[in-house]
């Protein structure tokens, strides 16, 4: 039995210290995902993931890896399902005064100001991708999912999700070198 | 080496190709000039996933989800994950299950008068809702064997996920082949668009989600084999 099977196994149970520390270990990840796709309110919808994994945790067989890829899937639908509830809205909103708008994240120390001015680079630079492009790079970056994993999750060909990947990449690597204001 | 020129979705052999895009993406420096600004950009979106989360938002949440595990099926201990229906059907379930109740009754004496098929009591007693179910079931069961499987799973899943037990229902009919089946499906859904109709706000455009729904995924013939989105999966071998 490996620590994480311990560990999951005490989840299970309902340890809280076990899901403290499942929590820890994936939420900045998680929440991170959240905000570059946009979420209006990352920190509600990342407790919406973790209750919709505490609801399913006996359903769930597998290894770290997989409990990661897992989490990751259960925050990609509950994006989608914020997609569609925000239908005549913009998917990623842009806005100058979006940083400021983000709760949850710690103190105005001037490191964290400029951490929000590099987040706010990222999203931007992010939103001029395809909806499925961006689903892609993301799922793969902040979510460490593999090409078959992203594939099963977006109900995709892991060769689909592999030129969205080559396109998302070229496109993002056109906007740096060119350097287009955002 | 190759630079970016033109439409990229059109153009082939240019940076990066897939060998180059796992190296980005793993974080590896590809070595090569057009990579600098883009590895460097990778690497700002991994640290989107290093941003502490605020102690009071850890800790609400922390609390929300033992709560929630202490309450989850569990396989070991619960038999009914092994259907592994969504919990949320089964809470949605709850909110509309007086409403739905009365679905069912009405279902079932629209399908009898509409059929014309005769109905045997069973076990369940005169004015409970379960009681006219039974006599709808049995209806459509009489007319085929096959059917009375999907009727008999029906059964298990009124209590726990009535939206549920309706599909197994339609199911049955649409394997029985019977113009008595057919009828009571058909009375099923009438029966609940207009409770639906004539319930108020939230619940009234939620049930007819749920009947919408319900609908969609009969005419699909895929009410046995649906998945939830959201349903865990068994981690696969890793690329």
């Amino acid at each position: 039995m490996t620590p994480f099977d311990s560990l999951f196994a005490a989840a299970q149970e309902g340890a809280a210290w076990a899901w403290e520390r499942l929590y820890q270990d994936l939420s900045p990840a998680v929440r991170g995902y959240l905000v570059v796709l946009g979420a209006k309110d990352p920190d509600d919808l990342l407790g919406e993931v973790w209750l919709q994994v505490a609801r399913n945790v006996g359903t769930f067989s597998g290894d770290e890896a997989g409990f990661r890829s897992w989490v990751f899937v259960v925050a990609h639908h509950r994006v989608i399902d914020e997609r569609r509830r925000r239908t005549r809205r913009p998917e990623i909103p842009v806005d100058d005064s979006a940083p400021d708008d983000w709760p949850g994240t710690t103190g105005p120390a001037d490191d964290e100001a400029l951490a929000e001015v590099e987040t706010e680079r990222v999203v931007r630079l992010l939103a001029t991708l395809t909806a499925e492009q961006r689903d892609v790079l993301t799922l793969r970056i902040l979510g460490d999912l593999t090409v078959s994993e992203v594939a099963a999750a977006m109900g995709k060909t892991p060769e689909a999700v592999k030129a969205l990947q080559r396109r998302g990449l070229r496109r993002l690597e056109k906007m740096v070198r060119e350097g287009v204001p955002l | 080496m190759s630079s970016f020129v033109g439409n990229d979705d059109e153009m082939v052999n240019r940076y990066p190709n897939d060998e180059q895009a796992e190296a980005l993406i793993r974080g590896d420096d590809p070595g090569e000039p057009e990579s600098a600004g883009i590895a460097g950009l990778v690497a700002s979106i991994r640290s989107l996933g290093d941003q502490k989360i605020a102690d009071k938002v850890a800790e609400r949440h922390v609390a929300m989800v033992v709560g929630e595990a202490a309450v989850s099926p569990r396989p070991d201990r619960d038999p009914v994950v092994g259907i592994q229906r969504p919990r949320r059907r089964i809470v949605l379930s709850t909110v509309l299950s007086s409403l739905l109740a009365k679905v069912m009754a009405a279902t079932v004496a629209l399908a009898a008068v509409g059929s014309g098929v005769g109905v045997a009591a069973d076990a369940s007693v005169p004015g409970d809702f379960l009681h006219g179910l039974d006599r709808a079931m049995e209806a459509v069961g009489v007319a085929d064997g096959g059917a009375a499987e999907r009727i008999d799973e029906a059964r298990g899943l009124v209590e726990v996920d009535l939206p549920a037990a309706v599909e197994a229902a339609a199911e049955a009919a649409a394997n029985g082949e019977t113009e008595a089946a057919s009828a009571a499906v058909t009375a099923l859904e009438t029966a609940a668009l207009r409770v639906g109709d004539g319930a108020e706000g939230e619940q009234s455009a939620l049930t007819r989600q749920q009947v919408a729904a319900h609908c969609s995924r009969k005419s699909q013939r895929s009410c046995r084999t649906r998945t939830d989105s959201t349903a865990p999966r068994s981690p696969s071998r890793r690329d």
